[in-house]
């Protein structure tokens, strides 16, 4: 009945996936320049997209994506919507069922996995959406404990001071007993961070954390994620809109557009020197 | 704004309060007003017959006793019909049958007048109906028949008290002079009262019941034409006599009819239908036995006293209570060669005869001979004296209306004497003895109301007196207690089920797999579809059918649960189905499987939704307990049925609303407010949580410090500490 526990959409002919050394040796030679992350020798990739291909009803929304993202590197996809960025992230936590591809955690295959097998993988990655999707019924520190409590099994009283630290960090201590409905959506999302984080996952996707936001509650929540970038070590992939956020934190960037990655590259490289034509013409049209 | 609400909300029940006066107001002075004029013209009346349509006599009747009155199709049919034709043409009139009513309506619809002008269906003439009705002369004799399966048929009939045990379910139909017979003669049976004797009998033959008591010529009828596993195991000589039911502002209708009965009986008419009817020619049977005359031989002979009952009190269940009025049953076997010219009946001298109010019965056999008898009350005697002797060998009944136990109650024996036609005197063996209880607060309440003038100006205005009787208010109140009850109980301990039940088919409905989702539409869409009633009628008669035995009252509440369950599947399939797909998406990012996914975080929320519609599933389950009533179940409609088919006053009924709304009103107040509270939640109004949370900051401070720099800041810990207090263990194992 929910779309995310539907599955079994029609195969695609696609290459199996590549051995893993000698995947990992491909991506780390082809990203090498692309990005501020430090490499270090031999490493694979955390999450590995590989001729990922999503379709709707006959209307194709990724086509043969392949991406990299390495261990506490800060990946920002941008591009126009309906480019197929929410629908890239989706797919990497399994909301969406890819229609061919493989996508791989830490070399593991998620793709064609069994549902626990899922469940458990997920537990390696978070997500923020744009719709924050707390639980309406929770205060907000039991929206953070709740994760802890049932999926990892946390005693109650340590997740409780797991909590409470998250709540701290993202400044809504305060508003541990706030249900979700009397804050503000800034402060909703930041929750939603706090939620998260707490599960320690070793990738965390951000879905447009932003648009959601009235411009004034926007700042508090980029503040809380340029926070998280630089001083918690955690590989992040944001979906956003925000230029300057991207600018000034992304270890890379990668552009999006029908489906495809048009373009990806440090920063200053793609912002300033785009290559792409659609890069440019999007960059130009956003400043 | 806020302000200008709280005030409409405070003005708002008087507001209600004060329209609700002004509609009563001109409602009561309406017909008031209407009664008074139709008074007057009744005055008139009295030479003019009046009739609800020109030129056509209306009958209400229930049209469910063949062979008396039936629906075959939608031709009207049975002895009865024909009867209230021939009368309506000796009258110059054509009949005109209303479509059946409920049994206990007729008397209550023909006396309000405007929609009947009689009542035809199987009445027997009983002096508390004739409190409220007129009736005709008796068209027909009758008497009871108890009708069970083929196999018990022989040892009930050799014996009635077979069914005298508890654990026995004996069927009749609610208001009649065979449910009477069962409450005085059969008082450890449980007494089921349906509407009509046809779902009585339905209920034998599929073993709910044990057995059946109504009019014996339906009875044999039925158990010949339809139901042939049963038979009517013994005949109940009760000598009750059926007569038409008119107004009483009507006279001149009653006269008419009785005139034109006469006529029919005379031109033969009456024995045709009834030869045509039941094959039967009663008229010429009861003129032989009344035929039959003694030779005088001096001798005082014996009287065999076989019975001596009072009749149970309204509101005291199935006991007599002493004090107030009630009716003494006298059955006796006359053994006198001569015949009997007067008996004298005798109680203690602390009971009372009040009035002389005395039916008498004689019947040689099972056929009513015709004796009129005068009666003198004085103190504690009663002395009957018969307009003919009563001949050797047939069975006397007297039953005296008005009569008086004591108001400490106890054991009353009858005794007395009687005198032979020779004038020989004899005396009566004493009676079996007579239970009684004492005098209740409740009858002490109704007796002085009875001797309030308000009450009685309160009771001379129709409306009032039919709606809002004081006396039988009271009454009534105390009578449907345990009736509330248990409709209270069925609505209570089934809506557990009900929700259990209702929360696994939505699952199964809402379920991957497609055989669950089919068993759920099914279940749901079959229980949505039909009609409460029409479940309760299959549960009630077909579980028997298939060897299952339930209690009725269990199988109410099975029912009832099973019915609300259908209902409840679909509130909450919808209440799940309303929660957002974030919130799925968001358990599943947290890696929390679909059972934890549910539990968690679709369900609780769910719970919220849903509050207001269950609660409204709930008051409707409650007020259909009274559909229950219709397979005997004694909870509050079918207490107030009984109550007002006896009393052909609608005021049991407005004393069951009053009960159904001490339930349903507080509910309904609770569902807004709990409606206003989810909105407020959901929109983030209502009060900020306080306190609590700026102690997790110093908490969480605590915690840090703690960590930093250990046991170095002893105000942190303390603060940390306090909080996590309940959890000590587990806080210093962390540390």
């Amino acid at each position: 009945m929910k779309s995310f526990m539907k599955s079994g959409a029609k195969e695609l002919e696609v290459p199996p996936a590549m051995d893993a050394e000698e995947a990992a040796r491909k991506a780390y030679e082809h990203d090498q320049g692309l990005t501020k992350h430090t490499f270090k020798p031999g490493e694979h990739p955390i999450v590995r997209i590989e001729h990922l291909n999503k379709t709707f009803t006959d209307t194709p929304v990724l086509r043969d994506v392949n991406l990299d993202v390495w261990n506490g590197e800060i990946v920002v996809v941008l591009g126009p919507s309906g480019s197929g960025k929410s629908t890239m992230l989706r797919c990497i936590n399994m909301l969406e069922t890819p229609t061919a591809g493989h996508i791989l955690i830490e070399d593991q295959e998620i793709t064609g996995s069994k549902k626990t097998d899922v469940n458990k993988l997920r537990r390696d990655l978070g997500m923020v959406f744009q719709g924050f999707n707390l639980f309406p019924h929770m205060t907000a520190l039991e929206n953070v404990m709740v994760g802890q409590v049932k999926v990892l099994k946390k005693p109650k009283e340590e997740a409780r001071v797991e909590a409470l630290k998250q709540l701290k960090a993202v400044g809504l201590a305060d508003r541990a007993d706030y249900k979700p409905p009397q804050l503000s959506g800034g402060q909703q999302q930041r929750v939603a961070i706090a939620r998260a984080v707490a599960m320690h996952p070793k990738v965390i996707l951000f879905d447009e954390p932003t648009s959601a936001l009235d411009p004034e509650l926007v700042r508090d929540v980029l503040n809380v994620m340029r926070d998280l970038a630089l001083h918690s070590g955690m590989t992040m992939i944001v979906v956003t809109h925000e230029m300057d956020f991207a600018r000034d934190v992304a270890d890379r960037v990668v552009f999006m557009e029908g489906g495809v990655v048009v373009e990806q590259g440090l920063p200053s490289e793609v912002f300033d020197h785009p290559k792409a034509q659609r890069t440019k013409e999007f960059l130009g049209h956003i400043r | 704004m806020k302000r200008n609400s709280c005030v409409r909300l405070r003005a708002l029940p008087l507001v209600m309060a004060m329209s609700l006066a002004m509609v009563l107001t001109v409602f009561v002075t309406g017909c008031s007003s209407s009664s008074s004029s139709s008074k007057s013209t009744s005055k008139k009346a009295s030479e003019k017959i009046e009739l609800v349509h020109k030129g056509k006599l209306t009958v209400a009747s229930d049209l469910a006793n063949p062979p008396f009155d039936y629906m075959e199709g939608t031709t009207k049919k049975g002895f009865e019909v024909e009867l209230m034709d021939a009368l309506a043409k000796k009258l110059g009139l054509t009949v005109n049958y209303l479509n059946p009513m409920k049994f206990d309506s007729i008397i209550p619809t023909v006396k309000q007048g405007g929609k009947a002008d009689v009542g035809a269906s199987n009445f027997t003439i009983t002096a508390d109906r004739k409190k409220e009705i007129d009736f005709t002369d008796a068209y027909i004799d009758s008497n009871q028949g108890i009708v069970t399966s083929k196999a018990t048929a022989s040892s009930v009939g050799s014996d009635v008290n077979v069914l005298n045990k508890s654990g026995v379910t004996v069927a009749v139909q609610s208001g009649t002079t065979g449910e009477s017979w069962v409450e005085e003669n059969l008082p450890n049976a449980k007494v089921v009262a349906l509407d009509d004797p046809i779902s009585a009998l339905s209920g034998v033959s599929t073993g709910l019941y044990n057995a059946a008591v109504a009019d014996l010529p339906v009875m044999q009828y039925e158990v010949k034409n339809s139901y042939t596993s049963l038979s009517v195991a013994k005949e109940i000589a009760t000598g009750e006599q059926y007569g038409i039911v008119v107004s009483k502002d009507n006279p001149a209708l009653t006269k008419a009819l009785n005139k034109a009965l006469k006529q029919l009986r005379k031109d033969g008419t009456l024995s045709t239908f009834e030869k045509k009817w039941f094959g039967v020619d009663y008229e010429a049977q009861s003129a032989s036995a009344a035929a039959t005359s003694t030779t005088t031989n001096g001798d005082a002979g014996s009287v065999v006293v076989s019975k001596a009952t009072a009749r149970p009190n309204e509101d005291g269940g199935d006991r007599v209570i002493g004090g107030i009025n009630t009716r003494l049953t006298w059955e006796a076997t006359t053994k006198v060669e001569d015949g009997v010219s007067s008996v004298t009946l005798k109680l203690p001298s602390d009971a009372s005869f009040e009035g002389s109010t005395t039916k008498v019965t004689v019947l040689k056999g099972l056929t009513r001979v015709n004796i009129d008898g005068k009666a003198t009350a004085k103190g504690n005697t009663v002395t009957i004296k018969f307009a003919s002797p009563i001949p050797n060998g047939s069975l006397l009944r007297l039953e005296i209306t008005d009569m008086k136990f004591p108001n400490q109650g106890g054991k009353y024996q009858v005794t007395g004497s009687y005198t032979t036609a020779a004038g020989v005197k004899g005396t009566l063996p004493a009676s079996a003895k007579i239970k009684t209880i004492s005098n209740t607060p409740v009858q002490q309440i109704v007796m002085w109301l009875d001797g309030q003038p308000w009450v009685t100006a309160w009771n001379s205005v129709p409306f009032l007196n039919m709606f809002f009787k004081p006396q039988l208010l009271v009454t009534s109140f105390v009578s449907l207690f345990g009736g509330w009850v248990l409709c209270l109980l069925i609505v209570v301990i089934s809506y557990p089920f009900a929700i259990a039940l209702g929360l696994l088919f939505a699952m199964m409905k809402i379920s991957r797999f497609k055989v669950l989702r089919g068993l759920a539409s099914i279940y749901i869409n079959l229980l949505r579809g039909t009609p409460l009633f029409l479940q309760i009628y299959i549960m009630f008669f077909g579980l028997p059918m298939i060897g299952i035995n339930i209690d009725n009252n269990v199988l109410g509440v099975i029912v009832m649960a099973i019915n609300s369950s259908a209902y409840q599947a679909e509130i909450y399939r919808a209440g799940i189905l309303s929660i957002p797909n974030g919130q799925y998406e968001a358990a599943a990012s947290l890696g929390m499987n679909r059972a934890q996914t549910m539990f968690t975080v679709i369900l609780p929320q769910m719970v919220r939704r849903v509050i207001p519609t269950v609660t409204s599933d709930f008051i409707t389950s409650y007020k259909d307990t009274s559909l229950l009533s219709s397979v005997g179940v004694m909870e509050l409609m079918m207490f107030s049925k009984n109550l007002t088919t006896t009393t052909g006053n609608i005021t049991p009924y407005m004393a069951a609303a009053i009960y159904y709304l001490i339930v349903t009103l507080p509910l309904i107040k609770v569902v807004s407010i709990v409606e206003k509270h989810l909105a407020d939640a959901e929109n983030g109004v209502g009060p900020r949580p306080r306190g609590r949370a700026a102690k997790r900051v110093e908490a969480a401070e605590g915690e840090k410090g703690e960590s930093a720099e250990q046991d170095a800041e002893p105000k942190d810990t303390s603060a940390f500490e306090a909080l996590a207090a309940p959890f000590r263990s587990h806080a210093s194992q962390e540390a």
